[in-house]
């Protein structure tokens, strides 16, 4: 759709990274069970790796001057990568007069997620950023009202993370494990106990 | 003597009949004028994206049914699989496409009706409440009668659908669609025929289109305020590149041109179903796809127009037979977040009228 816009930015900013955009999957390949993990990722939307000490700049620049003209920030959000100790934190922006897209990247260290906030830039970012930090721990500096959104204010850990295992407490595993034995041996329609209804 | 004025914090919410769900309004007042109306969220928060990283891709299926937006459950499903499909290169058959348009507008029209009918009842016109409650009766009748359920589906599976239309049930389909304009019309004559309504929603809670697209609003509460963008349009997906319909847009950016943009889209999803009935090929409903299907490593975003506005997936795949990653760009987040710019500077009264407007579903903000 908008790789060209891709290219822009490289010449415009020589330090991204633009994603590969290797070659789509052939139609009869997901019947097929023959996934090579190895294999390169393809990228189905347009955008590039861009260092995190850049991203202010370059996000105003993609705002403000053609041919870029991304006017609407669509979310922003993480992917928790523990393998290599980072997190990928993503911007995905669009242009509402060009009608184009473009997807940006930030690598960032897990142990101190630290990126520019931008929703200076788009006001869209705001919530999303909340989010994102909420979520995955990320700190947006300069970010004006940096707190937790989804998870109650005093919630320890971020629950998207690859890391953050929830477990159901005790008693709730013991009440299943009861109902479990109790249902054993009865055919369908019937109940353990006919006094509830 | 000055009298000495201070300004007052009213808390609505989160439990309020006018909010449709969980939402707390934290409203600073001065007087009767709102000075700011900041939305508190996270009430019904399930960590949909954290559980889907868990479930394979069919089942998956079931979980953005309830996890999601519960009125618009098919475009939950739309949204999800136009990812899966086109990250796995998998090709639906025509006309299991244009079953899924056919389907998706009937459910615009669902989700419009409810709008309609919430935020008539929220600002006086109970009358309008009932009679979209019964239209939106037969349309949970027709889609019942073809999927099994009525707010919750499963029909859409990745490649396709579940299973074939009913026999005699298109035309059901074309006997409401005869109707159902005869009803719009009506409903229009309730509200807009009524002064009261009009002074209530006329000029009120203005949206411009600079503040519309810096604060990333979409669907109808974006096109009320003046930006022509339908994702169906710009973007087609399924069949929507085939059929031809039109883009409501008003300038004014108020409540009432939030209400008239929604009016036109249902009478715009009535052509749509019409021609997707009259042009829906015989033919396999459901391309061979294997249960566990695995996708290839990749990263794509797939956007739809939900009836709420711009539903995104973005979906990123380490190769398995679940998703690594997968983020819901919901719309009504969205759209909350423009709601306190909707709100400064209008009166306390005004709240609920705007509220309403935004059509902002719980379980979609807090996912």
């Amino acid at each position: 759709m908008s790789w060209e816009l891709v290219e822009h930015l490289r010449a415009r900013f020589p330090e991204v990274e633009p994603f590969p955009r290797g070659e789509p999957s052939p139609a009869e390949e997901p019947t097929a069970h023959k996934h090579d993990a190895a294999k390169a990722p393809v990228h189905h939307v347009p955008g590039a790796v861009v260092p995190a000490g850049r991203l202010a700049e370059i996000c105003r620049v993609v705002r403000d001057e053609a041919p870029f003209l991304l006017d609407y920030c669509s979310f922003v959000t993480g992917v928790d990568r523990p393998e290599t100790g980072q997190i990928e934190v993503v911007y995905h922006l669009f242009s509402m007069t060009a009608r184009h897209g473009l997807l940006l990247k930030v690598r960032v260290p897990r142990d101190n997620p630290r990126v520019p906030s931008v929703s200076g830039i788009w006001s869209a970012a705001n919530w999303h950023e909340r989010e994102a930090y909420d979520l995955f721990g990320i700190a947006f500096d300069g970010h004006p009202d940096l707190r937790r959104i989804m998870m109650t204010d005093d919630w320890v850990g971020h629950p998207l993370r690859k890391d953050y295992v929830y477990e159901d407490p005790r008693w709730l595993v013991d009440l299943v494990a009861q109902r479990q034995r109790e249902a054993e041996g009865l055919g369908p329609g019937e109940r353990a106990d006919p006094g509830l209804s | 003597m000055a009298l000495r004025t201070e300004e007052l914090m009213l808390n609505m919410g989160p439990q309020h009949p006018s909010t449709h769900g969980v939402l707390r309004l934290l409203v600073t007042l001065d007087g009767e004028n709102i000075v700011n109306a900041r939305p508190y969220i996270g009430y019904l928060h399930s960590s949909v994206e954290k559980m889907m990283e868990h479930r394979t891709y069919l089942q998956n299926v079931a979980l953005v049914d309830r996890g999601l937006d519960y009125l618009t459950a098919l475009a939950n499903e739309e949204a999800y699989l136009l990812a899966v499909e086109r990250l796995g290169g998998i090709e639906v058959p025509p006309r299991a496409r244009w079953i899924r348009t056919l389907m998706l507008e009937l459910q615009r029209i669902s989700s419009h009706l409810v709008w309609l009918g919430t935020w008539g009842n929220d600002i006086g016109a109970t009358t309008v409440f009932l009679y979209c409650f019964r239209e939106r009766e037969r349309l949970l009748d027709l889609f019942e009668q073809a999927t099994g359920g009525r707010l919750h589906y499963v029909y859409f599976r990745p490649g396709g659908v579940y299973k074939d239309l009913p026999a005699g049930w298109t035309d059901r389909v074309l006997e409401f669609c005869d109707e159902f304009p005869g009803h719009l019309q009506e409903y229009g004559e309730l509200l807009t025929g009524n002064p009261i309504f009009l002074a209530r929603v006329q000029g009120v809670g203005v949206l411009p289109k600079d503040a519309a697209i810096n604060m990333g609003a979409c669907g109808p509460v974006a096109r009320a305020s003046g930006i022509s963008f339908d994702v169906r349009k710009a973007f087609p997906y399924e069949a929507y590149g085939e059929v031809e319909f039109d883009v409501p847009t008003q300038e004014a950016g108020d409540c009432f041109a939030r209400y008239l943009v929604r009016m036109e889209e249902m009478r715009q999803s009535v052509r749509i179903v019409r021609q997707a009935i009259a042009r829906m090929p015989d033919g396999e409903i459901r391309a061979k796809v294997p249960v566990a299907v695995k996708l290839p490593r990749g990263e794509i975003y797939a956007r739809t127009e939900s009836p709420r506005g711009d539903l995104g997936v973005y979906l990123v795949s380490e190769g398995a037979d679940r998703p690594y990653r997968l983020k819901v760009r919901a719309p009504s987040f969205a759209n909350l977040y423009a709601l306190s710019e909707m709100m400064r500077g209008w009166k306390v009264a005004d709240i609920i009228a705007i509220l309403g407007t935004a059509d902002i579903v719980l379980s979609d903000v807090d996912r």
